[in-house]
């Protein structure tokens, strides 16, 4: 079973699958937004917001276009929130593994917290990824990831681009040379 | 750990950020009586937080009716002690 993100750019979430959002931050947050309006108006979802970067207002908005229901689909929505990577290592390890979607927005930003060493930090990105792998199997997974500034350290986006399945990576245009006439 | 949601006052400043193009797409006086709206709104922020809706602008729109209306009653007791001095 499929669940589809009518969408132009993200195409369906499929179980099974480690579905990966690579963006910038106003595109990937619009576009997250979406992912879970769409998602809520069709049941049940759990997100897992490692960045505190819910938006529970234009969530909201989103889901008053599409359904006149709104309270329900807002109930569908079931959040927990993790501001340590060792949190986000216990959210996920609690989390059972059931038919529903999961997202699990801005993952990576507990993990550049430079208060615990690299490899302690790569080591429970490893187990976060076991888990995400245990719970993807019965339902579709979406981890959304900001892209890296260029302190932070890049073998924790390699790590997680080499356990997904699918990546999408939005790249943004670089902005254009004005003209010149001559 | 930090907020997990804006503060009212946030998102009102938000909302009303958002219709900036709107604002200015108006003539001034109708500019003046935007403004006025949303001068009316923000008197009631407290209520908008306290009410912790889903939808805040759909408070704050209703914030802008409730200063409409108290000065529609206003108006009509003014006009109607008016009224009741002329019969007198």
């Amino acid at each position: 079973m499929s669940y589809p993100v009518n969408m132009n750019l993200l195409p369906a979430l499929y179980p099974g699958r480690l579905h990966l959002l690579l963006a910038a931050s106003p595109a990937r947050h619009e576009l997250v937004n979406t992912v879970i309006a769409r998602l809520a108006c069709g049941g049940p979802l759990r997100i897992l917001d490692g960045g505190n970067c819910f938006q529970a207002h234009r969530i909201a908005r989103l889901l008053r276009r599409q359904t006149p229901n709104l309270n329900e689909a807002l109930a569908d929505i079931h959040i927990a929130r993790a501001f340590t990577c060792y949190q986000s290592l216990a959210l996920l390890s609690e989390t059972p593994a059931l038919p529903l979607p999961l997202l699990a927005l801005d993952l990576l930003t507990t993990f550049y917290d430079e208060s615990v060493p690299l490899p302690e930090r790569l080591r429970l990105l490893r187990g976060c990824l076991s888990q995400l792998r245990r719970l993807s199997r019965r339902a579709p997974v979406l981890v959304s990831v900001g892209t890296p500034a260029q302190n932070q350290p890049n073998e924790l986006i390699t790590l997680l681009e080499d356990a997904a399945d699918q990546v999408w990576r939005l790249e943004t245009r670089p902005p254009l040379e004005p003209l010149r006439l001559f | 750990m930090g907020r997990t949601l804006p503060s009212i006052t946030q998102v009102f400043l938000q909302e009303q950020e958002s219709f900036s193009r709107f604002r200015r797409a108006l003539r001034r006086s109708d500019q003046l009586a935007l403004d006025d709206l949303f001068a009316a709104a923000r008197q009631h922020l407290a209520a908008a937080a306290y009410a912790a809706h889903a939808l805040p602008f759909e408070v704050f729109l209703l914030a802008m009716l409730l200063e409409e209306h108290k000065e529609v009653l206003r108006l009509r007791s003014l006009v109607e002690a008016a009224q009741s001095n002329k019969d007198a």
